[in-house]
């Protein structure tokens, strides 16, 4: 499969990445490890919302519709989290929309959900690293081409 | 067993539990439903029991405003949970609705593939077995054989909102499947799947398998199915199925503690 | 077959189905079929227009013909033999339902038509889910490009319905069918969207459509109504039709019937309720003034009733700032200080502004609590503001002030002189009459405007005269009539007296003189004179444009004058036709909410009825001298003469002339009481704000222009504690100590009828069964009385009065250069605070503008789109410039719907001695530029035309 290459809209095989962060932690955390000059690929676009607890899981599968490959949520730690409890929500959805995922036909691995604290600019870029591989191995979404493949009867 | 239906009506109406009935009418060779005050009412005589299956209490809410007292409706299993769905999202008052029960042919249950064919304390007893699950061919593929399936179906969708309309628990008054930005508009076809992947997301903790969905669906999509497997997963994942209580509430209702989460981290 | 038996009686006997039928020659088998409840289904017919043949759904077998023939078009005949459903009637009938499924999409149980559509009706009848015809299926757009209407062609069955009511009923003609053969479709010109076009927006294709093709966006698209879409999508499973459904389910006020709140047609309204808010709004067809149809207002204008600006609680001023009181406190606080006012300085220190808009019920009220419980004589309403004169002048020259003939018989003209009304503006129900009118037996319409509005596209003559003018042109119309002999000399011997006077006064208006005066060609109002004489039956339908004076009162007698000369009063198709603004202006007009009448127009110096009125409310005695009018209550309260005010439903703070002056005076008062259901301009000024719940929210009833009583049903609760007028004044009344102890509408209603003779014969009971009633209605029994003055007058004979040119109080001068004449336009109703909150109407018609002349605006450096200033001695305001053929050189005209751009505030308070109406209609003016339009060239709109239906 392609490997990251680290340019963007390149090839028909540049994997695409789109990342929820949330302000206080992840997306705190995303910074540290950018400031840390630490390396990750480079075709994750974040999405910096202000608790995890916010995204719908509609957000998710318009992201999948739209082409992206793979998808992280990541938030604050169970407890951390600046509004007391929005990644309780986070939790429960996404962990059920992981599994949701495979009935209609898509590969679980391709919804990632993480706990990125804003010191953790290491485990960060581990995660993008980690996640990049997965999507890599796993291949283009097979909704990339969704559209256009399937003919209106 | 129409007459028990009819006499359970009467006797409702007289005793004075109830208000008004709200039951299936044939008349004329067509179903109508049917509100009734009046324990002499003609209506009664032409109360509805059989196969054709379409759930008077999706009307409950409607002609609840209007009845003085408690309204009693005449349904199976599945308009009960309808009922404790409704009530769950506000737009129904339990203390003001009244099942009068009836259990479903054995036909019917083994179509629906229904393990509920029963109410609790029905009017009427019946002979029911429940039924064997329904087969549901993509729970046997494997992923892209799966994906493969749902986009085939979806593909003949035109987007006329029958499921969306028809169904008695879809009441929201900002309906995500009109917003231009998650499912498009008007295209003619929509996005697929993320306009049935909306949906089924919405039914993991709602839907209780009435059907109407399916039956409204001009392309024949298997919207049932879908919903089924989503469901079963759900119920798997939190323990939890919509309409069989009035007061368990779906996880994804509230907020709950940290204790709940499950092992994640 | 077509024996010709003439029986005399204009009817024909023919068999259908094997009944006996008998019906007015000239019907067609359909007209027939339906009159005799036979069913015989159709797609392309509609009762308000010329049959079509289109559909070929009506094919009936006629003995002896060759082939079905269409039972719209085919012309029942003495002694035919008809069969409607014979085998190869019905397969003639599936065949083509078949091809129509065959592209369409069968989704009903998602359609927004679903339980409404005739298609849906007839193939669940004819059990047709699908078709056999298999072929290629259009796959048009959804049209999205306006507010109000929107048009999803792959429902469309091309039946032409919407081209034909566009162009047959509503004389515009949007829609055409565009392409050819599979490809034909309707659609506007060149594809441009609605709001390009000249579309009104009136809804009459919406409401004639017979699938969801084209459906109303407003309440469909706001936010989901659930339950409606759900019980739309089980008529589909059930095949029943969602009222049957609705009744079925035992929805309780589903379907209201009521009254339109906006103009003085009185349309009527069926409003959709489902859990207390109004769903959707239609017109039952072929009843009531509008037998079907609406305007923009009427049919997408009902948003205002759910709005979150309307009032909900009273508000008590204290500090400075509005504060939230209960009732109680309220009232309490509103009568303390009117007792204090009343103790301290009399109780003619009061004056009270009753409302056009609220019930007779309700003005009979206030007239009540204005002379019994407050003692007062000072009550009217705005009234005084535009038909004034006509009460006045009209009372003076027949008796009686009112419209004369119905809205009904004045598609009987044969001509028709339109003066200072722009009725497809400001009554587009009538509108629809008189086009009818011109298009159905070529009546000639005479207007006289100096404005190019839409009314001159039918009209045979058009006369342009100057503001102010109008007494030289109906005086130079008559001169002529007289001179060449065309005057009705019986009428004039048997109906009239005066005669020789309005001869000699009339003798010095040439049509050359007329035409120095008005600035009309001589010949031009000679051929206009003969035109409207020599016409077998002829009409006068004015406004304010006649009324709105320094002359009003002269104006309207002119008119009147005229029709008396040429005999056209009393009779079908003619008359002098007051156009009445408001929806209940005649109303309130009739229940005596004027100083100086109480109901039925009986005198309030007259001392028997002022006993017998004194008697009736239980009260020693009634004030026996005439109040004080809105304009002159404004002069007292500067002068401290007023000390506090009363008003209901009305917003003078936009309404009246000089504004600045009006709210001078308001500003002046010891106590402010405004009763609304919005936080109008006038409200903001109050000490006391009380809300009030709307026309859909109470029972009552309306008089319409023509004299029509007619029902106002309670659709909805009020929001939050507004209450209705009629219990607020009563339970004031009860605070001051005066028992009211009717509360119900029908009570009150009797009461007044009991004691006004015109209305005496009308009751609940007969307008509840359906009935149409004008008054005067004497006695219960008594039909009413469409035509007015059939055969005697209401004074006995007819009075010719001479009028005098006049010219208007304020004329241009140098500092002054131009005219300046204020009015409507068709979207926006009078003070705006019912369309201005309406969400479509503002997206098509945000903002106020200025019409100016080419002339003038090349001569002062203005393109269309400008900003401009434009100021008079009272004020200025700012507008953009509207740059037209369609004004004359030196004339400009303002709407004065706009609070950030009033155009009262320059408005003249000049009024006519008689009626005390303002002079709206003239004023001097100055316009200046304040800014460029940033593109060059106006907006959007290059030809600086605007939309061409915006405003004309």
């Amino acid at each position: 499969m392609a490997e990251a290459n680290g340019r963007r809209n390149t090839a028909d095989e540049d994997i695409r990445i789109l990342a929820f962060l949330c302000n206080w932690c992840s997306y705190a955390g995303a910074d540290l490890a950018g400031v840390s000059r630490l390396q990750y690929p480079a075709q994750v676009l974040d999405v910096r919302v202000m608790c995890t607890g916010t995204i719908s899981p509609y957000f998710v599968i318009k992201a999948f519709q739209e082409g992206m490959d793979g998808v992280i949520v990541a938030g604050c730690h169970i407890g951390d989290c600046h509004y007391l409890k929005g990644n309780y929500m986070t939790a429960k959805r996404f962990q059920f929309l992981q599994r949701a995922l495979e009935v209609f036909g898509i590969e679980k691995e391709r919804l990632r959900l993480e706990w990125v604290s804003a010191a953790e600019g290491e485990k960060f870029a581990n995660l993008i690293r980690d996640f990049t591989r997965t999507i890599s191995e796993l291949g283009p979404s097979p909704l990339r081409q969704g559209r256009k493949e399937v003919a209106v009867r | 067993m129409k007459e028990k239906v009819a006499g359970a009506i009467r006797q409702a109406l007289e005793s004075g539990r109830a208000g008004a009935v709200l039951f299936l009418a044939e008349e004329e060779g067509k179903l109508i439903p049917r509100l009734v005050r009046d324990a002499g009412d003609p209506a009664i005589e032409r109360a509805y029991v059989g196969d054709k299956r379409f759930p008077a209490s999706a009307f409950a809410a409607i002609s609840l405003p209007a009845v003085d007292g408690v309204l009693a409706v005449v349904g199976r299993e599945c308009d009960r949970r309808m009922m404790n769905e409704l009530a769950k999202l506000n737009h129904l008052d339990l203390e003001r609705v009244l099942l009068l029960g009836i259990p479903c042919s054995q036909e019917l249950a083994d179509a629906c593939g229904c393990d509920h064919p029963v109410p609790p304390e029905p009017v009427a007893e019946a002979e029911v077995r429940p039924a064997e699950a329904l087969d549901a061919p993509s729970r046997s593929m494997d992923i892209p054989e799966r994906l493969a399936y749902w986009m085939d179906h979806f593909s003949r969708c035109i987007r006329c909102y029958g499921c969306r309309n028809s169904c008695p628990l879809c009441v929201c008054k900002d309906c995500a499947l009109e917003r231009e930005e998650l499912a498009g508009k008007d295209c003619f076809p929509p996005d697929i799947p993320v306009f049935h992947i909306i949906r089924a997301l919405d039914m993991a903790d709602r839907c209780i398998d009435c059907g109407i969905c399916e039956l409204s669906c001009p392309a024949d999509i298997p919207l049932r199915e879908l919903y089924r497997e989503v469901r079963g997963l759900f119920k798997e994942h939190f323990g939890y199925e919509p309409g069989i209580s009035a007061e368990d509430r779906s996880p994804l209702s509230f907020l709950g503690e940290a204790a709940d989460l499950g092992a994640h981290e | 077959m077509s024996g010709k038996s003439d029986k005399g009686d204009g009817m024909i006997d023919l068999i259908i189905d094997d009944r006996e039928c008998r019906a007015p020659r000239g019907s067609t088998i359909l007209e027939v079929c339906r009159a005799h409840g036979i069913d015989v289904p159709t797609l392309c017919y509609d009762e308000r227009l010329a049959p079509y043949g289109g559909c070929r759904l009506c094919l009936v077998e006629v003995e002896g013909a060759r082939g079905l023939l269409p039972a719209c078009t085919t012309e029942a005949e003495e002694g035919m033999v008809v069969r409607t459903s014979t085998e190869q009637v019905e397969s003639a009938r599936r065949t083509s339902l078949e091809l129509l499924v065959s592209d369409h999409p069968m989704a009903c149980t998602g359609c927004s038509k679903s339980g409404n559509c005739e298609l849906q009706r007839l193939a669940k009848r004819y059990g047709i889910e699908e078709s056999r015809y298999k072929g290629e299926k259009h796959e048009y757009p959804v049209l999205r490009d306006n507010p109000f209407i929107l048009r999803d062609y792959n429902k469309c069955i091309l039946c032409a319905r919407c081209i034909r009511i566009c162009r047959e009923v509503q004389g515009v003609g949007v829609y055409d069918f565009v392409n050819r053969g599979f490809a034909a479709v309707p659609g506007t010109p060149y594809d441009r969207p609605m709001v390009e076009t000249p579309c009104e927006f009136c809804g009459q294709c919406i409401s004639t459509c017979p699938t969801g093709a084209l459906t109303a966006r407003p309440f469909e698209e706001r936010e989901r109504v659930w339950k409606r879409e759900m019980a739309r999508s089980a008529c589909a499973h059930f095949g029943v039709s969602l009222d049957e459904m609705m009744e079925a389910l035992g929805v309780e006020g589903w379907k209201v019937r009521t009254t339109c709140p906006y103009c003085g047609c009185g349309c009527q309204l069926d409003l959709s309720v489902l859990d207390n808010r109004v769903v959707e709004v239609s017109s039952p067809v072929m009843v009531g003034p509008g037998q079907g149809n609406l305007c923009i207002k009427g049919r997408f204008g009902q948003d205002f009733i759910a709005s979150s600006d309307r009032l909900t609680t009273p508000l008590i001023r204290r500090d400075g700032e509005f504060v939230e009181a209960s009732w109680e406190e309220a009232i309490e606080h509103v009568t303390t200080r009117l007792r204090e006012i009343r103790d301290r300085s009399g109780p003619d220190a009061l004056a009270v502004l009753a409302s056009a808009r609220i019930t007779n019920e309700e003005n009979y009220m206030l007239q009540k609590f204005a002379r019994a419980v407050l003692g007062t004589r000072n009550i009217d309403h705005c009234a005084r503001l535009c038909h004034a004169p006509s009460v006045a002048g009209l009372a003076q020259t027949f008796g009686s002030g009112a419209m004369t003939n119905s809205i009904d018989d004045l598609e009987e003209a044969d001509a028709v002189l339109i003066i200072g009304s722009n009725t497809t503006e400001t009554h587009p129900i009538i509108a629809l009459r008189l086009k009818k009118a011109v298009m159905e037996h070529d009546c000639k319409i005479i207007v006289a405007d100096a404005r190019r509005i839409r009314m001159c596209y039918f009209a045979d003559k058009w006369l342009r005269q100057r503001p102010g003018t109008d007494v030289a042109l109906i005086n130079g119309m008559m001169n002529v009539i007289i001179e060449e002999g065309l005057f009705d000399r019986e009428f004039i011997e048997s109906r009239t007296e005066g005669f020789e006077d309005l001869k000699k006064a009339v003798a010095e208006y040439t049509p050359e003189r007329a035409a120095e005066i008005t600035g009309v060609d001589a010949d031009l109002i000679r051929e206009a004179a003969r035109t409207f004489a020599t016409a077998e039956r002829a009409a006068i339908v004015y406004a304010m444009g006649i009324t709105q004076h320094t002359t009003g009162t002269d104006n309207v007698i002119a008119l009147a004058d005229l029709a008396m000369l040429t005999g056209n009063i009393g009779r079908e198709g003619t008359g002098v036709n007051p156009l009445r603004g408001q929806n209940n202006v005649q109303g309130a007009c009739d229940m005596g909410a004027l100083p100086n009448v109480f109901s039925g127009y009986q005198s309030v110096t007259d001392p028997e009825a002022s006993r017998k009125f004194a008697r009736a409310w239980g009260v020693e005695s009634l004030p026996q001298q005439v109040g004080l009018t809105v304009t002159e209550m404004m002069d007292a309260a500067l002068r401290g003469e007023v000390k506090g005010m009363y008003i209901v439903g009305e917003n003078p703070m936009m309404s009246d002339p000089d504004i600045r002056h009006v709210e001078e005076a308001l500003r002046s008062l010891d106590l402010l009481v405004v009763q609304d259901i919005f936080m109008t301009e006038t409200a903001r000024l109050a000490d006391v704000v009380l809300p009030a719940a709307s026309y859909a929210e109470k029972e009552g009833t309306f008089t319409n222009t023509d004299r029509r009583v007619q029902r106002v049903r309670k659709a909805v609760e009020p929001p939050g504690d507004a209450r209705s007028d009629l219990r607020i004044i009563a339970d004031i009344a009860e605070a001051l100590g005066y028992s009211m102890p009717a509360r119900e509408a029908e009570e009150v209603f009797r009461e007044m009828a009991s004691l006004t003779p015109s209305y005496a014969g009308i009751t609940y009971e007969r307008l509840d069964a359906g009935e149409t009633i004008h008054w005067p209605c004497p006695e219960e029994g008594h039909p009413g009385t469409p035509i007015l003055h059939k055969e005697k007058f209401t004074r006995g004979k007819g009075a010719f009065i001479p009028v005098e040119y006049k010219p208007p109080a304020e004329e241009p001068d140098d500092r002054y250069p131009l005219v300046m004449t204020t009015g409507r336009v068709l979207e926006q109703y009078h003070t705006g605070t019912m369309t201005r909150r309406v969400p479509g109407i503002n997206e098509i018609d945000p903002a106020n503008r200025v019409w100016i002349s080419r002339e003038d605006a090349e001569a002062m450096g203005i393109s269309d789109g400008d900003l401009v200033r434009v100021s008079t001695r009272r004020g200025d305001i700012e507008a953009e410039a509207r740059v037209t053929r369609k004004m004359p050189g030196g004339l400009i005209f303002i709407p004065f719907h706009y609070s950030e751009s009033p155009a009262n505030r320059l408005t003249v308070g000049r009024i006519d001695p008689v009626s005390k109406i303002p002079e709206f209609k003239v004023a001097a003016a100055a316009v200046s530029l304040v800014r460029k339009s940033a593109g060059g060239n106006g907006s959007g709109n290059g030809s600086g035309e605007g939309r061409p239906g915006g405003g004309e």
